[in-house]
């Protein structure tokens, strides 16, 4: 059980947050691979073209260029990447906006939290 | 008794010339007349008896006051058997013209064989040649009259009185031959014949019906009425006609129409009249029954009428009450009535509109709306014009026009019925400017909500965002104050995260601040507010080597401070988006607003200033336009090119209130180009 190490991809433009959530991984006390993409698009160009794919991918909601919603829209569109869960993850939860990603078929909604040790027990949730 | 008698005769010398008169004299009891028994009886009448007596011709002579007749036997002989006991009665009862006779006695003249007329009754109405001659008394005055009856006419006398006879019987068979009723009257007015034809219809005698007879078989109520008309046409002899009901053998009255002519002799003597009858009943009835069924229906006609007449009545009560314009033309677009509100309407009056045709009164007409519609509603159809307005009443009516139809189907005219909506027009035309402003003010209430959900979207997440970075690295410093290096580096991440958040609240404010007071616009030269943004960027421009390049800008009515924040935001985005050495030129132009692009806000009567702002920027791609206007919207990372994503949304914001609007077009790497319409003035 504890020999899979497990792949997650975090797409978010911010670099701080990157690090932040990079930082909640390594305390969970177990192997945890992350990568990274900048925005939607870049994302969907990494997914197309890695072998290898996420078990859990995380989406930032405000991004440029593609936002949290279009990204994860198009993730669900392909029949490769739709068994994939997907967590929302952003800053505020507007119920309206909670309520879209649920329709558009995200496994959760993460409030980013003000505490890294916060953010750690979330991902423990949410990566079982 | 008889031998008593026959010795009177012997025992009077002046009667015994015998005879049958004599005889008759003799017996007659005379106690009870005017001339007294026999033996009174004076000298000068015995001797007139007896002269009489002995001649041979016939004689009758009237006697004393009361004409008492006498005759002699050839006088007796000549009497119809009923009339042979005239002798001693009153002579004026017995004879008609008894005037005459007594007119000899006024004069105490004779007359001598005049043919007269004159027919004695008495004697089968025979004519007779006669003298007449007064007789005197002792006394030498005139006590009777003598009449003589000349047998001694010559024979052409006779034979004219053999062809009278004969030309009457063969008058009488005729009479009584003709299917008509007839009669004849003599002058004494009585009548001396009736045909068989009358005597079957009455079912009477003769006898019955002579002299004034006929009238008991008159209707009593037609006997008066009758005479009038009988005796006035006796009077003047002239022709008479009369209608009256007489007494059918049945017993039934029956209407007869009968006319009556004069008749003279060949010498042109008044002879009395003659006249026919015929049964008119059942022409009478017919006629009274026709004038009846005229009368009955003159009356339905009247009664029809008198309805006619108030139907009229009330439709034209209801025509002139009516509030609605109303009136009625001919095929040719005549009017035939017209209304109290159409004369109103029109301020005309009645006569002088009836009878002219619409366009001779309202040349105008021809090119209307109305016009057509008449001619239309001419070939039979009915036409709704819910909306008419009349540009030389400037009114606006709801209009009908209605065919009228005789019983043929064919047109005969049109009724056209307006009623003026003015009023109700007019308020609905200003409900629904109102209506306008009102969506606009909707409209822009919505655009305010949007703006203000965008508000708290920035309340919950990026104003939030700094925050909860400064809270997880002071977290993280506290979790190792004695390590330094990574102390000073997240204060220093801190310090960034506090940066932004004062950016963001300052832009925040800008935006908020942003007011469309009309008291902030004045005259603004746009080369002015140019020219203050340059400076405002001197340091940057010289910094990055900009080229900022623009010709002769116009002056609009403007708010100079969002002008200059316009400005300032659209230069400051070329210059900070971009890899190259920034170009920027800026163009301006006045344009009508059929050559700009279309736009839901243009405002048609107005001329616009267009700006064209081009640089040699990063650009982005053309599915992105509108969103670069909402605000925090971010097309790059913070970390790529600083922005807090409220500049382009402030530029919109500034160019609506000025009720312009922007739009761009770019190309990644190939630059923008924003193009702003400003109205002027």
């Amino acid at each position: 059980m504890e020999s899979k190490t497990l792949n997650c991809l975090l797409i978010d433009d911010d670099p701080d947050d990157q690090e932040i959530f990079c930082m909640a991984l390594g305390d969970m006390g177990k192997e945890v691979n992350c990568t990274f993409a900048n925005d939607g698009v870049d994302a969907l160009k990494k997914l197309s073209e890695n072998s290898v794919l996420p078990d859990f991918i995380f989406i930032d909601m405000n991004m440029p260029r593609m936002n949290g919603n279009e990204c994860l829209a198009k993730i669900k569109e392909e029949n490769h990447l739709k068994a994939i869960p997907v967590y929302m993850y952003s800053t505020s939860a507007d119920p309206a906006t909670v309520a879209e990603t649920q329709r558009l078929g995200a496994a959760g909604f993460i409030v980013k939290p003000t505490s890294v040790s916060e953010l750690t027990k979330t991902l423990k949730f949410c990566l079982k | 008794m008889a031998e008593k008698k026959a010795s009177d005769i012997t025992k009077y010398r002046f009667l015994s010339s015998r005879g049958k008169a004599a005889e008759l004299i003799c017996r007659k009891d005379w106690s009870n007349t005017s001339v007294k028994p026999i033996p009174l009886w004076p000298q000068s009448l015995r001797t007139t008896l007896n002269l009489s007596l002995s001649l041979l011709t016939p004689v009758l002579f009237l006697w004393g006051k009361e004409l008492t007749c006498f005759y002699n036997s050839a006088f007796y002989e000549l009497l119809e058997e009923n009339d042979k006991g005239i002798l001693g009665t009153k002579g004026g009862e017995l004879l008609n013209d008894v005037q005459h006779f007594k007119n000899v006695i006024r004069n105490a003249s004779s007359e001598s064989l005049t043919v007269h007329p004159f027919k004695f009754e008495l004697i089968g109405n025979r004519s007779f040649l006669y003298s007449v001659s007064p007789i005197f008394n002792e006394e030498n005055e005139v006590a009777g009259i003598y009449i003589h009856l000349n047998e001694n006419i010559s024979d052409t006398k006779k034979n004219i009185t053999r062809e009278l006879e004969e030309s009457e019987r063969k008058f009488k068979m005729v009479a009584d031959t003709a299917p008509a009723m007839i009669w004849t009257s003599n002058i004494h007015r009585s009548y001396d014949f009736l045909n068989k034809g009358w005597l079957d219809y009455t079912g009477r005698l003769m006898e019955e019906e002579l002299g004034q007879g006929w009238t008991q078989g008159i209707h009593p109520e037609d006997i008066e009425r009758c005479a009038d008309i009988y005796n006035h046409a006796f009077d003047h002899q002239k022709k008479f006609s009369m209608e009256y009901r007489l007494k059918r053998a049945d017993g039934k009255y029956r209407w007869i129409a009968d006319e009556g002519t004069p008749r003279y002799s060949s010498e042109g003597e008044f002879l009395g009249f003659i006249g026919a009858c015929v049964d008119i009943q059942e022409r009478k009835m017919a006629r009274e029954e026709l004038e009846r069924k005229v009368l009955e229906r003159t009356s339905e006609l009247n009664k029809r009428n008198i309805e006619l007449q108030l139907q009229k009545e009330f439709a034209d009560t209801i025509l002139e009450s009516s509030v609605d314009v109303i009136a009625v033309l001919d095929t040719e677009l005549k009017y035939v009535t017209l209304n109290r509100s159409a004369c109103e309407m029109y301020k005309v009056s009645k006569e002088e509109l009836i009878g002219k045709k619409m366009i001779d009164v309202f040349p105008g007409i021809i090119d209307s709306g109305m016009y057509n519609d008449l001619k239309t509603a001419l070939t039979g159809q009915t036409i709704h014009n819910p909306k008419y307005r009349s540009t030389v009443l400037e009114k606006h009516f709801e209009n009908f026009y209605i065919p009228l139809k005789n019983r043929n189907d064919s047109v005969y005219g049109v009724l056209l019925v307006s009623h003026d909506n003015t009023a109700i027009v007019e308020t609905t035309i200003q409900l629904e400017q109102t209506n306008r402003i009102l969506e606009e003010k909707n409209l822009a209430l919505e655009r305010t909500n949007k703006e203000l959900e965008s508000f708290s979207y920035v309340a919950s997440h990026d104003l939030q965002e700094p925050l909860r970075k400064i809270r997880t690295f002071a977290e993280l410093i506290q979790k190792d104050l004695k390590n330094e290096k990574i102390a000073r580096k997240y204060f220093s991440k801190i310090e960034t995260s506090a940066q932004r958040m004062s950016d963001l609240i300052k832009a925040v404010l800008n935006y908020s601040r942003l007011s469309k007071t009309e008291d902030l616009y004045a005259d603004t030269d746009l080369n002015n507010i140019l020219m203050n943004v340059r400076s405002d960027f001197e340091l940057l421009i010289q910094e990055k080597g900009a080229v900022i390049k623009s010709n002769k800008l116009p002056a609009i009515k403007g708010i100079p401070l969002q002008l200059n924040q316009l400005f300032s935001n659209l230069i400051g985005n070329s210059i900070k988006f971009t890899e190259n050495t920034p170009k920027i030129t800026i163009s301006a132009k006045i344009v009508d607003p059929h050559n700009m692009p279309a736009h839901p806000d243009i405002q048609p009567e107005k001329k616009y200033a267009q700006l064209v702002f081009r640089d040699n920027g990063i650009g982005f791609e053309q599915q992105y336009s509108d969103q670069i206007f909402t605000i925090f919207k971010r097309l790059h990372s913070t970390e790529s090119y600083a922005g807090t994503g409220i500049g382009l949304a402030l530029c919109k914001k500034i160019v609506e209130n000025h009720r312009g609007f922007i739009a761009v077009k770019s190309k990644p790497g190939k630059g923008s180009e924003f193009n702003i319409y400003l109205p002027v003035n």
